[in-house]
């Protein structure tokens, strides 16, 4: 008998005991459950960080131990017990995996179908096993044209724990530098914890060839939980990314703590644009995400622009509010959202439009939609500053509610300290007109399609500023999203 | 202790009440204990205990801090433990004189009833006015209910408990069944820089009622800091109706917490319009309760401040039952380094369907270092239901004022013209003419003063 069987007769033998330290042998991939220095040095460990890394890191984590969670958004979930979560894993391991499509739960493939996605993308979207990435793209050829082009261009497009060892320079500089390591509870959890991300630099003057997409980049599995983005674009550039996709995401990990850091230069513009579907729980308001995302662009040169558009459908609980701080002399900023709850699902979110510079100028759409028993609350800040000569903002902030039960609020400060500033703030909140639902029920259109149509209707101000590729298949969303909220 | 870093909407301290250090409270903890013991055996039990109640409230979280969330903008605390009465200049208000028109007059020196400036309360009908003071042995349980209560969720508990405990006069009013008073109420609170002490009214309107309430608050001889406290209670029954107006021109010593408090039963309809011409700090805390459907409430208001004046207006309208309409309609003008704050909060709970519910707030800025903080809330929990609301902040519009200058309008006149139309609005929604036009007239002369030319 060959050593080896022995060795697992033997294990066999000893039965419940060896089980644990079978375990353990698994678990060497994933950092001990809960959280303190140790953990932070096995993550830093595990991604080959240097020093300065590591330490930047336990800083944030010894300044996060004195913080305490933020209580104002209109948000009711459990207390987190930080200690009862892991925060690293590593990727799974293909024998994990479903090993085809008939292994993957039908609810998940049936929304995929909804959405009209192909058979090849809905495996790698379901993680079944041996696809590569590429192959969602027909062919590896595709993948590398894109990354030729890139960098042909100078741009430089990868995973932030690969440009830690790359471009040093780059993420010492503008790491941290638009959302502080202590700007907020979750905030500095990140700054802890990250797992990873996009490291996005575009070079003075260069307009990035294609939309960057999360989707594009490899590497991409199980980084959601503690997602770091880092966003620079030098003087005279342009990029258009885009995070999430409009599938749903399932994911073990209840607790998601993002951030997003973008910098725009003179003269340069970033578009970000968000689709955000992760597992909102059940129809009893049972599981899902905690979403609590802090995301911030800095429009650091005179003549930049930063312009953020979000479609938050998924999560239990979501706490975003995506802002800009317009530093730079006629820099804009620009705000489109839609937030749609059903069932249990609550959202605070909104955003920060901080004027500092000259003839700055910011706008906000935002649209709740408030289904079943969910709570959808747009809270937002603008912020005039003395110096902000002729600063403008405008807010446009509906809410439309479908059905008794559910609530839509509005929470605006405005905070003007400038004579020639004008800011302008407008609120609706109504419900499904009956009219327009009798007038197309009457037309032979069903009662949910009915429903799709109006809302996509109502918030089309919104969907009309996602690039291309995410429009069709938000408003497709928007349908699936609000389904069983009617009848 | 004082903590001035203001909260943003994403991070920041957790909201919490910070148990007071005592030195800004300390005097006001002693001067109302005395004053209760002072009253013993001077008025009912029940009236005592709830002094002491009110007081154990104030002692329990003092006056509010930034870090309260309705207290944001507004940093009370600061304001009172400064004792320097720096740059005390005269209001600009015209003495609203009770000659000025025929009214049921009300007078209050200092927050005590001067009963020989007061119209005579004996020879009143269709109406009862009491005094706090006064033995209250006739009070129906609704006025005794609305007299210690100190439960609101606008005004602060330690506020309201404060004013409760310290209240050494006031008028209780009541207002008989389907009476419609043909007199204005006058309550005419007149400050002389000697110790103040706070009121606390408390107005009765029942089924069917009308009258008309005014209230002017002036003080042209404070010139030490004196911190002025009032509130009024009142509940309006079935097809009530309420006009009430208050005008405060206050010079720059006086701060002024004001506090009402309106409980509106079905088809009642109550008008509240305010005028405020200053104060050091102005906090004026309105919260309007439907209590049965088909009522109305239409709140308007305009500001107008100059040199280092603040002025918060915060309302908080609770939707409890449907078919009930709200409107507010603020306008604010701010010159120097003022500061306008308005905080509007809208609630529409699940069962008040059918709710029409209006904000509006417009502020001008006219001068660099003025400064406006607008909070315009909604929480909606109900679907049949039309609410807005909006916000302007700006300075005046170019055209407009190009349009009289190429007319050959002087600048100065100009922008008087312009900024006396953007506070029209509110003024002109006042139904009794007396009343109307004495508001036009006070805010023509701060015009006069203020400078707002250039």
């Amino acid at each position: 008998m060959p050593a080896v069987d022995e060795t697992i007769s033997e294990v066999k033998g000893l039965g419940e005991k060896y089980k644990y330290g079978f375990e353990t042998q698994i678990l060497s991939e994933k950092a001990p459950k809960g959280l303190d220095e140790d953990t932070i040095r096995f993550i830093s460990a595990k991604k080959g960080e240097p020093d300065w890394m590591l330490d930047w890191r336990l800083d944030a984590y010894r300044r996060w131990l004195e913080m305490t969670e933020p209580k104002w958004a209109m948000v009711n979930y459990p207390e987190i017990d930080f200690q009862d979560a892991y925060y690293y894993a590593a990727p799974k391991s293909p024998e994990d995996a479903p090993q085809s499509l008939d292994e993957v739960d039908p609810e998940l493939l049936k929304t995929y179908e909804k959405l009209g996605i192909p058979l090849k993308e809905q495996e790698m979207l379901a993680g079944v096993r041996n696809v590569a990435v590429d192959a969602v793209f027909d062919s590896v050829s595709v993948v590398t044209t894109f990354k030729e082009k890139l960098a042909e261009a100078g741009v430089i497009f990868c995973p932030i724990s690969e440009a830690v060892h790359t471009h040093p320079e780059l993420v010492k500089k503008y790491l941290g530098s638009v959302v502080p390591v202590t700007d907020n509870f979750y905030a500095t959890l990140n700054s802890a914890v990250f797992s990873d991300g996009s490291f996005v630099y575009i070079p003075e003057g260069v307009r990035c060839p294609m939309e960057l997409s999360t989707y594009f980049r490899i590497n991409e599995q199980n980084t959601g939980q503690f997602e770091r983005t880092l966003i620079i674009a030098e003087k005279g550039s342009y990029v258009s990314y885009l995070e999430g996709c409009t599938a749903p995401m399932r994911d073990e990990n209840q607790l998601h703590a993002a951030v997003v850091e973008l910098v725009a230069l003179d003269d340069a513009e970033i578009k970000y644009s968000t689709v955000q579907n992760w597992y909102p729980g059940d129809a009893e308001g049972k599981g899902g995400i905690y979403n609590f995302v802090t995301k911030r662009g800095d429009c650091r040169g005179p003549n930049s622009k930063i312009s953020w558009t979000q479609v938050e459908t998924g999560s239990a609980v979501t706490w975003k509010y995506p802002s800009c701080i317009l530093r730079g002399d006629n820099s804009v900023g620009e705000f489109y959202s839609i937030a749609i709850t059903n069932n249990y699902q609550q959202a605070d979110t909104g955003t920060k439009m901080v004027h500092l510079g000259k003839n700055t100028k910011s706008r906000i759409i935002s649209k709740g939609i408030s289904a079943g028993k969910a709570q959808n609350t747009y809270r937002g800040l603008v912020s005039i500053h003395p110096k902000a000569k002729a600063a403008r903002n405008y807010t446009q902030c509906d809410s439309l509610l479908i059905g008794d039960k559910c609530g839509a609020h509005t929470v605006p400060y405005i905070e003007s300290r400038d004579p020639s500033a004008l800011v302008e703030h407008e609120a609706t909140t109504s419900k499904l007109s009956e009219e327009q639902l009798f007038y197309c029920r009457q037309r032979g259109i069903g009662e949910e399609e009915a429903v799709t149509l109006l809302v996509n209707g109502f918030c089309k101000e919104v969907l009309q500023h996602l690039p291309m590729e995410f429009a069709v298949e938000a408003q497709k969303l928007v349908g699936i999203s609000l389904e069983g909220s009617v009848g | 202790m004082t903590t001035s870093t203001s909260k943003s909407a994403e991070g920041g301290a957790p909201i919490r009440i910070v148990a007071s250090s005592g030195d800004v409270e300390a005097p006001f903890l002693e001067k109302a204990e005395s004053f209760i013991r002072s009253r013993t055996g001077n008025e009912p039990d029940w009236l005592q205990r709830a002094r002491s109640k009110g007081l154990e409230a104030f002692r329990r979280s003092g006056f509010p801090h930034r870090r309260v969330e309705e207290w944001k903008y507004t940093d009370l605390r600061t304001h009172i433990s400064k004792s320097d009465a720096s740059s005390s200049s005269a209001g600009h208000a015209t003495q609203i004189e009770s000659s000025a028109f025929d009214a049921i007059t009300l007078t209050f020196v200092d927050g005590a009833f001067d009963r020989a400036a007061s119209s005579d309360l004996t020879s009143l009908s269709g109406v009862e006015v009491v005094m706090l003071e006064d033995d209250l042995g006739a009070l129906v349980e609704r006025q005794k209910h609305l007299l210690c209560a100190i439960d609101n969720p606008v005004t602060s508990l330690s506020i309201n408990g404060l004013n409760l405990a310290q209240a050494r006069s006031g008028a209780i009013i009541r207002v008989l069944p389907g009476e419609a008073l043909s007199k204005p109420i006058h309550i005419r609170s007149v400050h002389t820089g000697a110790e103040i002490s706070p009121a606390r009214h408390v107005v009765v309107l029942e089924s069917g009622a009308r009258a008309t309430l005014l209230e002017t608050n002036t003080g042209d001889g404070v010139k030490e800091p004196a911190l002025i406290g009032q509130s009024l209670q009142i509940h309006l029954e079935p097809n009530a109706e309420l006009s009430h107006h208050r005008s405060v021109g206050l010079p720059d010593a006086c701060t002024l917490l004001s506090g009402v408090a309106a409980h509106l039963e079905a088809e009642a309809h109550y008008a509240g319009t305010t005028l405020n011409l200053g104060a050091a700090l102005l906090r004026q805390d309105t919260h309007i309760a439907f209590q049965g459907e088909g009522a109305i409430a239409d709140l308007t208001g305009a500001y107008l401040l100059n040199g280092n004046q603040h002025c918060d207006q915060t309302i908080f309208i609770d939707h409890a039952v449907p078919n009930c309409e709200s409107s507010q309609v603020f306008k604010g003008v701010l010159t120097d380094r003022s500061r306008g704050v308005f905080q509007g909060k809208v609630l529409v709970a699940q069962d008040a369907q059918h709710t029409d519910a209006h904000q509006l707030s417009n502020a001008l800025l006219l001068s660099e270092r003025a400064e406006l903080d607008a909070k315009p809330e909604l929480e909606i929990y109900a679907d049949d239901v039309k609410c807005s609301h909006g916000s302007t902040a700006g300075e005046l519009d170019e055209d407009a004022l190009f349009y009289l200058r190429a007319r050959g309008i002087p600048l100065a006149v100009a922008k008087t013209l312009l900024i006396e139309a953007f506070v029209r609005e509110p003024i002109e929604s006042i139904k009794e003419e007396a009343i109307r036009n004495i508001f036009m007239q006070q805010v023509s002369e701060w015009l006069q003063n203020a400078e707002v030319r250039t």
